[in-house]
């Protein structure tokens, strides 16, 4: 589905560079049960890899909770995409070169 | 760190363009780590509070004196390291006010300063600051202290000048030396309303659950914790009780003597240093439940709850390897 939201400046929740302070909120509304407090520290520092391989980063289904739960206001999805993204990436020019 | 740089990039530029295309979700629940902060701080008020009427100015000047010097210090880290200055976010005064609960009323002021010293820097910030920490700061500050001046945490010596109408003798320390016989005088419902010695913020039983209770409900500590540290304690104390009455106290005075009920509503549940998953908060609570009867019963410190939570804040990061499976894997 395409659409154009538009929101007021007010209405845009802020995002900031807090670190994960480990509450659990995003372990307990996680639909897919991601340890979401350990995979957001390795998106973190990018490493995508370890990220996927041992913390469950392809278990994720994209509901964006964790985001819109996170206390620290942490881009927790904008991470998940942005890993998935630079994952696909490598796996592609792997495939070409290949 | 490009994410975090482009993610302050954005924001600046939200104040300066008509219109930004920003990334999903577009709403948020509106939590933050300040509210967090001052929430539980709202919490404890009622045994702060408690505790400056029972011990008078001192205790004031201990409360006031640790909240401010763990703004300060956390102010002057963030100089130092050159990083954002955090005092914003609540959690340095959090710490103080934390600390100073478990103080005596007489506690010097050097000892507050270079607690909450220790406290902030050694306890939160040379791990990163806050989120990083693997232990509570309240009690590495605590522990540190306790360790180095003895005396000043003896509440018998330390509160020997206040005569409060109850007995002034530190009910864990009558339980410790003189058994089961030596803690006759302490009613349950003296223990309960605060009719006994300890910290400033320790002793009103009643109004440190009203608060535990406030943030269990809004979900600002995770109850598995506090409900197994409580179990944890018990059911030990219960089993020292039935092996020798005469020698170890009953689990009714475990429960409300000391530090346990601060420790189980406002220690043990210190975010960073705490499990998440169901299964390790439950071993976790229990575990710190167990370590401080045993320290309590049979160690040399007359309490048990700082090193208990400490010892159990270190199982923490192997403890949290007991998780659910994730979606759509299978080993």
């Amino acid at each position: 589905m395409d659409a154009i939201m538009v929101q007021d400046r007010g209405d845009i929740p802020f995002v900031s560079d807090y670190p994960c302070i480990n509450c659990g909120e995003c372990i307990r509304i996680c639909p897919a049960n991601i340890p979401i407090n350990l995979l957001v520290r390795f998106l973190e520092a990018g490493q995508y890899e370890e990220a996927a391989d041992q913390y469950d980063l392809y278990s994720c289904i994209e509901r964006g909770l964790c985001s819109f739960v996170c206390v620290s206001k942490m881009p927790v999805f904008h991470y998940i995409k942005l890993a998935k993204y630079e994952l696909g990436r490598i796996t592609t020019a792997e495939a070409t070169n290949a | 760190m490009n994410l975090a740089g482009s993610l302050q990039r954005r924001q600046r530029m939200l104040n300066h363009k008509k219109l930004i295309v920003s990334h999903a979700p577009f709403w948020h629940d509106g939590s933050s780590i300040t509210a967090r902060s001052y929430h539980t701080m709202l919490a404890a008020m009622p045994a702060v509070l408690f505790g400056i009427f029972t011990y008078g100015m001192p205790a004031l000047g201990v409360v006031s004196l640790s909240i401010s010097f763990a703004i300060i210090w956390e102010f002057l880290i963030n100089k130092i390291t050159k990083r954002t200055i955090s005092i914003g976010d609540g959690n340095a005064a959090l710490i103080g006010l934390l600390f100073a609960m478990l103080l005596p009323a007489t506690s010097p002021w050097w000892l507050v300063i270079t607690g909450t010293l220790v406290a902030v820097v050694i306890g939160k910030h040379i791990y990163g600051g806050i989120g990083g920490n693997p232990f509570n700061p309240v009690l590495i500050g605590f522990a540190i202290l306790m360790v180095a001046w003895k005396d000043y945490f003896d509440f018998n010596e330390a509160l020997v000048n206040y005569d409060l109408g109850f007995a002034m003798v530190y009910p864990l320390a009558a339980a410790k030396h003189l058994g089961t016989s030596g803690i006759e005088a302490f009613s349950t419902t003296d223990l309960l309303l605060g009719q006994h010695s300890g910290g400033i913020g320790a002793t009103f039983g009643l109004g440190l659950i009203i608060g535990g209770i406030y943030l269990i409900i809004r979900g600002f500590i995770r109850w598995e914790i506090t409900v197994s540290f409580l179990v944890g304690i018990g059911v030990t104390a219960l089993l020292f009780n039935m092996s020798d009455p005469s020698h170890y106290a009953s689990p009714v005075f475990h429960l409300l003597t000391g530090y346990t009920i601060i420790g189980a509503f406002f220690l043990a549940t210190e975010d960073s240093s705490s499990p998440v998953n169901f299964i390790p908060m439950l071993i976790y609570g229990a575990g710190a439940g167990i370590m401080t009867v045993l320290i309590r019963n049979i160690g040399s410190y007359v309490d048990g709850v700082v090193f208990a939570i400490l010892l159990m804040n270190l199982i923490n990061p192997i403890c949290d390897k007991i998780r659910p499976k994730a979606l759509g894997k299978v080993v």
